[in-house]
């Protein structure tokens, strides 16, 4: 799609976003929102809404009209309540991936959601499952650059009829030093413009590549869990864990566990007996990717 | 859960077909499709839930089966125990007072 009928499909909210199995609705008159698509889903497929089906909406738009006309600010708006502070129209990137991220995390009921990044390569998938800061993000660019293919930065994705994974190759979400870390590795041409000083401090995103998104449909059998852990400073460490252990932080990492019910606790108990899981702490990434293939060798990856 | 306080002789029983049981190495996960609620049983829990499945037991068969069962001695395994297992189990609402009324010869 030419990039002025993207500019103007966006306005009028009749912008579809297709990545594999999932598409959204886009909506937004901010600038910075339309400079984000054209760069960082530059590879991306849309298409012009005519009442198709889609799997999400949103909106980044003033949280009012004052905020349209003086210090103008933005929200994202998935089209349901939730708590979102607002943040300067400059900043539509970050309102936009953490919108569709919301809405992908609250509204998907017919697939298990973990907040977790996920790569594979043809032998099977790793989920990499951290809370906020726990360095999944940056292992999962890290990973990419080791031959990996992204599924996705910020979810994993599970198919409750076969359990796999299911790729949704969004744009990394880097923070702080892994900016610099991760553009070491990729080179500067994968690296979007570096938002300054945004509620978590700075943001760039590492941008997905083509055979990822055109992969998009292929699932992986999950065979590796990891649970990464950050600690400066910290001596690099792997523990194994057990699979009754690994089905707790599964479920704990899960935005839809309790709506799913029965299947999901059918996909996570599967997931945990298949795939072996370890605990890694480490206080650098060079420490995290020797020990990732550390475990990799030992198994099936 | 039982309504009002439990009698020493209350017959207890449970419904497999409201139970997904997935084993792991020494902790058995049991999705419960009436609550929606996911628990964490160690091996008595367990095993007290696995012969309710076949049979309303009042707590002292159900301790004897148990001791049998794990090769417990009552030291092991004393009766105490047992109930308080039972009253976790109910609370979860794994467990429910059998229709099946224990008669006493007194």
């Amino acid at each position: 799609m030419l990039k002025s009928d993207i500019d103007k499909y966006l306005g009028q909210g009749r912008l579809v976003l297709s990545i594999g199995d999932f598409s959204a609705r886009l909506k937004s008159s901010c600038a910075s929102v339309g400079v984000h698509l054209h760069d960082v889903y530059r590879d991306y497929r849309f298409v012009k809404f005519d009442h198709q089906l889609h799997d999400q909406f949103l909106d980044v738009r003033p949280p009012n009209l004052l905020r349209d006309l003086m210090k103008k600010q933005i929200i994202p708006d998935p089209g349901f309540q939730f708590p979102a502070v607002p943040l300067p129209a400059s900043m539509g990137a970050l309102a936009f991936e953490m919108g569709l991220n919301i809405s992908v995390a609250l509204k998907t009921y017919n697939r298990l959601i973990l907040h977790a990044g996920a790569v594979a390569n043809d032998k099977g998938g790793v989920i990499i499952s951290a809370a906020s800061g726990g360095g999944k993000s940056t292992l999962t660019a890290l990973l990419m650059q080791e031959g990996f293919r992204l599924l996705s930065d910020e979810f994993g994705i599970i198919e409750l009829n076969d359990h796999t994974l299911l790729p949704y190759p969004r744009p990394v979400s880097l923070k702080n030093a892994s900016i610099d870390v991760i553009r070491e590795v990729a080179g500067d041409e994968w690296i979007s413009a570096v938002i300054k000083d945004g509620p978590k401090g700075d943001i760039a995103y590492r941008r997905a590549r083509s055979d990822d998104i055109a992969r998009a449909y292929e699932t992986a059998v999950p065979r590796l869990i990891i649970f990464p852990k950050f600690e400066k400073g910290a001596v690099a460490a792997i523990s194994k864990v057990a699979s009754a252990d690994t089905v707790m932080r599964l479920i704990a990492s899960s935005t839809n566990y309790q709506i799913i019910g029965k299947d999901a606790f059918r996909a996570v108990n599967h997931i945990a007996k298949q795939a072996q899981a370890y605990e890694v702490t480490y206080g650098s990434s060079a420490d995290a990717l020797s020990l990732f293939r550390t475990i990799a060798e030992g198994t099936v990856l | 859960m039982l309504a009002g306080p439990s009698q020493q002789d209350t017959v207890w029983c449970a419904d497999k077909a409201c139970c997904v049981i997935e084993p792991h190495e020494e902790a058995w996960y049991v999705y419960h499709t009436l609550s929606g609620e996911t628990h964490l049983l160690n091996f008595l829990s367990y095993e007290v839930l696995k012969l309710l499945f076949d049979t309303p037991l009042d707590a002292e068969a159900i301790a004897e089966h148990v001791r049998i069962g794990l090769d417990f001695d009552i030291e092991d395994c004393p009766l105490s125990l047992i109930r308080q297992t039972i009253q976790e189990l109910d609370i979860a609402g794994f467990i429910r007072p059998s229709d099946k009324v224990k008669f006493s010869n007194a």
